[in-house]
């Protein structure tokens, strides 16, 4: 799972840039002020808009957070796995573009909706895509790296069947086929010492299991893994019966 | 004529809540986003002064501070870091960096950041 400090680090630098432009702006408006010298009107609009807009920048994150603490019991309800995708996604999307990796997005729109509890497939989510940035620095990392070779995540969900299938592929250095079972047991990890808990993957089994859903490993087509978590779509006669909570 | 600081920042918010207090204090602004857009401006301008993120995608800040010094020792580079990132700070100034400026960014730091700049430029 991402670790506390891991999550911290992201969560700091990301609040930062918003702060960062209000308090420039701000600190900048109080000196015109205390110089009694006028800020002319589109300019001091332009001031203004950019405080606004960015605090809204932080209040979402904040939000992110405070849903994502929110939560201890785990409770099934209705969601689009496209909008948690995309929620995981934006918590470290600022990471991601500084490490140069792209993310790819092959999004099946309007996917029956599946149960399962939001803000704990999001943390499968964050952990997979952590995982998929750390295989792709171990790669970059070593020497056997091809130049060609792009640092690549791929996110895709679509519906076959009566399952939604969702993956989230790496061009990282790829799981070994001998360790395809392996990796989901707890304490498990290839990482190097104290980068990994070996935990990540066994509570994501955990979780994604306990909304009925399966996580597997496949090579990905290119180069490096493909996790691949399967949901069922809740039958119609499913629904009436266990209405969600409440 | 004006002097002229080159602002590099990869976020457009960042960069124009910083050019307001400096051109307020008479500078010439000149943008870039990248580190490479960055470089390619500074050839062209060679400004006496350079403001610079350090996080940033493709070539990071401390990359372009070490290529700026190749080009010309003489410029003042002042570089912004992010709350808590004192190793990247101590990196930036082994590489001759002038100064170094925290975010959230206060315009009187940055005022004094980019005064101290302009006076060892000016002496030299």
């Amino acid at each position: 799972m991402a670790t506390l400090g891991e999550m911290a680090t992201g969560i700091a630098h990301e609040l930062n840039q918003p702060l960062s432009v209000i308090k420039t702006a701000s600190s900048f408006s109080i000196k015109k002020a205390e110089k009694k010298e006028p800020l002319e009107a589109d300019l001091l609009f332009s001031i203004l808009t950019k405080i606004d807009s960015n605090v809204d920048r932080a209040t979402k994150i904040i939000n992110h957070m405070r849903q994502f603490a929110h939560k201890s019991d785990m409770g099934l309800e209705k969601l689009q796995v496209n909008d948690v995708l995309r929620r995981a996604f934006e918590i470290f999307s600022q990471q991601l573009k500084l490490r140069g990796i792209e993310v790819i997005w092959h999004i099946e729109k309007d996917l029956p909706k599946i149960r399962g509890d939001q803000s704990r497939l999001e943390q499968v989510f964050i952990n997979l895509l952590l995982n998929a940035r750390d295989a792709i620095e171990e790669r970059w990392g070593s020497s056997e790296m091809s130049s060609d070779a792009a640092k690549q995540i791929t996110l895709r969900t679509r519906l076959q069947d009566d399952t939604i299938v969702c993956e989230v592929c790496d061009t990282g250095k790829g799981v070994p086929q001998e360790l395809v079972d392996k990796i989901f047991e707890p304490f498990f990890t290839t990482k190097e010492v104290g980068k990994g808990t070996g935990l990540g993957l066994s509570i994501s089994y955990g979780i994604v299991k306990d909304c009925g859903g399966m996580i597997q490993v496949v090579p990905n087509m290119d180069e490096g893994a493909c996790f691949k978590i399967t949901f069922p779509v809740p039958s119609k006669s499913n629904e009436k019966n266990n209405s969600p909570r409440g | 004529m004006k002097k002229t600081i080159l602002l590099v920042d990869d976020e457009p918010d960042v960069r124009e809540v910083l050019r307001l207090p400096l051109s307020d204090l008479g500078y010439r602004i000149r943008e870039a986003e990248t580190g490479k857009q960055a470089l390619e401006i500074f050839k062209a301008m060679q400004p006496c002064i350079v403001l610079t993120d350090i996080k940033m995608p493709g070539m990071d800040g401390i990359e372009l501070l070490q290529k700026i010094k190749q080009e010309n020792p003489e410029t003042e580079v002042i570089m912004i870091t992010g709350h808590g990132d004192t190793e990247l700070a101590i990196r930036s100034l082994k590489n001759n960096a002038t100064d170094f400026i925290i975010k959230p960014i206060n315009v009187d730091a940055l005022e004094l950041a980019v005064r101290r700049a302009q006076g060892v430029y000016g002496k030299s």
